[in-house]
Parts: structure tokens; C-alpha cells; sequence
């Protein structure tokens, strides 16, 4: 995981064939959950293998990423996390860098989503007082049907919206 | 001072050097009365009031370090002094009501650029358990206790409480989220030359000053054509290296005092210097 970046405004487009199923079936997957998690539109996913850390861990305040979502995101947007709670950790960076939890998501979400990560990053923009630019890295996977494009943005925060506005209607 | 909005607007309007004895503990004995009384929004104000005093001691801690020579502890209340304003600034609207805040966070920025500093640690550690402020709860993914961090509570800011991490290691950055951390190499030693014509001239803490940065050729790289060999010793042709990178560029700083006549400044020639003390 980065720890600062000196990008402006990249981004990149992979094709997959990564869906929902992949993360159903991971270790780290939650059974317990598996009915409330299976209805999710939009799953927040952990970064797997960090240094000798046995376990999977989040980004710095996925927690308030996570609950931020579900108060402002629009109702069509059902999200989750793929982990049980005694499996969450996170895991600081202490970086003046936002990484965005990784996630997956259906591409009819796609603009909903980029909007309410917009909104996101927009109240970390204001809270800020340094005039540095502050960065940001993202990536999101979206599905559509049986294949996917995996979306990983690394620039200045205001640069997320302008960049991803045209990726709204890539799935229409 | 007796009154909350007493004590509010001295300080939104404060300009000395000195605060006057007593508030800390006057508001925290205002704000108990609140919380006592069920009044939040009134705890909250106490609160945001609070947060205004720190900030303008910690900025004026770091006045009074500057003028010691005592950079590192300086540069570490100004450190204070930009996360207690990040603290206040979801809840306080300081820009339409205080000159006096604005002025500081200004102050905070430009001074900080003339710290020869570049180098911080960052550690890398996994939160493994984690409690609320407020209510002593634990953090929770799906079953939170509702209480948010950063925001306010009986007058308390709601902070997340590290019960158990595991240190996982730690990288050299040039902008973490705080800079505490400041790399300090043995046997080598800053140069605090800026700072030390800077306050040849700044003479009370909330004396106007701005700073103007110009982008400028480094001494070494001029005369080198496009197409010599670079004088970083890369190999590479200078278009291709260090003017492309633009590292053939450095900062140059200019302090104009706005409120004094040239004959009161204590001008400086122009000069280059490393951050670095030599031997």
C-alpha cells in the first residue's frame, strides 16, 4: 500500500473476468454473513498479504468510508464489507495520502457510487487546512455481466470527479 | 473575562502576544455547567471556544520557540497548532468571523516553508482493537455505539481510543499526515538560515508578513544546453532528466513585511544555501 504518490491524474483501465463469486469464496469471507453480504451491489474488499500480517486489513478509516456510505449514498446503492467484524483491521499508514477502500461493484452503480466517493473525498478536501495538494488512490472493479473492468485512479483529490465523470456512462 | 461570548470575542480578535491567565479553566467550569444541564448546542459553543484558545497558544508557543532558536520545538507547535484548527474547522465557520485564526493558519503554511525539513517518518501499524471516547465502547464495523470521531459530544470531541496494534514497520515520506516524525541524520546538522532572517524582522506574532515563492534555475544547471549530459550524473541528457523532471528548479523565497518601511527591514542580499550545515 502507497504510502504518498506524486501522480496528478492517472488513471487505468484493465479488463478482468473478477466478479462477485471470486470474493465469496475467500477465506477471510465472512458465512455468517453470507445472506446480507451476498445482497450487497457494492462490497468494500480487503488488501490481502501485508508484510507478515497473517490477516487481511483495510485502508485508514474504511470504518468511517463504510458508514459514510450507507448514510449518504443514494438507495440504490447496497454496501457492504467483506469481513466479520472481530476480522477487521486497519491499517495505518499515517500517510497524507486517502486510499479509497478497494471495491467491487455492479456497473448500474457505477455512477452512483463515483458520486457518493466524490462527496467523500470533497469533506476531506474542506477539513483540511495544508494548501499541498492532497492525493488520493482508488480502485474500484465493476461488474458487468460475466466480465469486469478493474478502475485504479492515483492524482490530486479534486481530480477524481472530472476524471471519472466520463466512466459514468461507459456500462449505458 | 466572565461570560462565554466575553472570552469569545477576545480571542477572535486577539492580536498580543500573551493570553490573558485563566480561561482554560474558566470555560471548563462554564462547559460543566452546560453539560450538567443537559445543554449540548451550548457545550458545543464552549467547545469550539475551547478549541480557538489552543490554537492561539500553541501558535504563540511557537512564536516564543522562534524567537529562542528553538526550531524543532517550534516547528512541532506549529504541528499543534494545524491539527487543533483541523480539529475546530468542521464545526466553526473561522474564515467570515475571526482575522485573527485566518492569519494563523496563513502563518502556519508559510512558516513551515522556510524549515529546511523534507524527510519524515511514517509508521505502518494495523489497528487490531480500538474504543470510542466518548462512551468507552468498542469500535465496531456493523454494531457501532454511534458516536462519530471528530464530532462532539457533552462538549468532548469523540476521538477513537487504540486499545491494541501490532507495529508493522516504517517508510522515509516527504508528506505524511503529520510531521512530528522529522529525520534527524547523525552527524549532520539543518540549516535554520531562513528562520533566522525571518525573524531578524518579526518582531510580535501577529506582525504582517507574506511570502512570495518564485520557481528558479539552480545555480548548477545554468549554461547546461539541452543536450548536455545532466549534471546529476544520471547518464541521460539534461532534457530528458532534470529539466524534464523539473529538478533543475528550486524554490526561492521572498518575505515581504507589509507593515513596516523598507528602512525598518533588516534586508537580506540574495542568497542560495543548502539545508544543510556544513563542516
Amino acid at each position: 500500500m502507497l504510502h504518498e504518490s506524486d501522480k496528478v491524474k492517472e488513471l487505468k483501465i484493465t479488463e478482468s473476468s473478477v466478479t462477485f463469486e471470486d470474493f465469496y469464496s475467500k477465506d477471510y469471507f465472512p458465512k455468517e454473513l453470507e445472506g446480507a453480504i451476498k445482497k450487497a451491489n457494492m462490497l468494500i474488499l480487503p488488501y490481502e498479504g501485508f508484510r507478515d500480517f497473517e490477516k487481511p486489513v483495510f485502508p485508514e478509516e474504511t470504518q468511517k468510508f463504510f458508514h459514510f456510505l450507507r448514510e449518504k449514498g443514494d438507495p440504490s446503492l447496497i454496501t457492504d464489507i467483506c469481513i466479520s467484524d472481530e476480522d477487521y483491521f486497519e491499517l495505518e499508514l499515517h500517510a497524507d495520502l486517502i486510499v479509497i477502500p478497494m471495491m467491487i461493484l455492479s456497473s448500474f452503480v457505477l455512477p452512483v457510487t463515483i458520486n457518493v466517493v466524490s462527496d467523500y473525498i470533497s469533506s476531506k478536501i474542506e477539513s483540511r487546512n495544508r494548501n499541498t495538494e492532497l492525493k488520493v488512490k482508488a480502485t474500484f472493479t465493476v461488474v458487468n455481466g460475466d466480465s469486469s473492468k478493474i478502475f485504479e485512479f492515483e492524482g490530486d483529490a479534486d481530480k477524481f470527479e472530472e476524471t471519472f465523470e466520463p466512466v459514468k456512462d461507459l456500462f449505458k | 473575562m466572565k461570560s462565554v461570548k466575553e472570552i469569545n470575542d477576545y480571542l477572535l480578535s486577539f492580536k498580543g502576544s500573551q493570553l490573558e491567565k485563566g480561561i482554560k479553566e474558566r470555560l471548563e467550569s462554564l462547559k460543566k455547567l452546560e453539560v450538567d444541564s443537559g445543554n449540548q448546542d451550548n457545550a458545543m459553543k464552549i467547545w469550539c471556544v475551547e478549541q480557538i484558545e489552543k490554537i492561539i497558544r500553541h501558535y504563540l508557543n511557537s512564536y516564543k520557540f522562534l524567537t529562542e532558536k528553538d526550531y524543532f520545538a517550534a516547528w512541532c507547535e506549529l504541528e499543534r497548532t494545524d491539527i487543533e484548527l483541523s480539529f475546530l474547522k468542521p464545526h466553526f465557520n473561522y474564515k467570515a468571523q475571526s482575522s485573527t485564526l485566518v492569519f494563523i493558519e496563513d502563518k502556519i503554511a508559510q512558516i513551515q516553508k522556510l524549515f529546511p525539513y523534507q524527510y519524515f517518518m511514517s509508521r505502518e501499524t494495523v489497528v487490531k482493537k480500538s474504543h470510542c471516547s466518548i462512551c468507552g465502547a468498542t469500535f465496531s464495523l456493523r454494531n457501532s455505539c454511534g458516536h462519530k470521531v471528530g464530532e462532539i459530544y457533552n462538549g468532548e470531541q469523540c476521538f477513537s481510543i487504540i486499545d491494541d496494534f501490532e507495529f508493522k514497520g516504517s517508510a522515509i515520506v516527504k508528506d505524511p499526515f503529520d510531521k512530528y516524525a522529522v529525520i534527524f541524520p547523525e552527524g549532520m546538522e539543518y540549516n535554520y538560515f531562513m528562520l533566522e532572517h525571518l525573524m531578524e524582522n518579526f518582531k510580535n506574532p501577529f506582525e504582517k508578513w507574506t511570502l512570495v515563492t518564485h520557481k528558479e534555475l539552480l545555480e548548477q544547471f545554468k549554461n547546461v544546453g539541452r543536450n548536455d549530459p545532466c549534471k546529476c550524473d544520471s547518464g541521460k541528457k539534461y532534457k530528458i532528466c532534470c529539466l524534464k523532471s523539473g529538478e533543475s528548479y528550486g524554490n526561492h523565497y521572498e518575505i515581504i513585511f507589509l507593515t513596516k518601511s523598507p528602512e525598518e527591514v533588516k534586508s537580506v542580499p540574495r542568497i542560495t544555501q543548502s539545508n544543510w550545515k556544513t563542516s
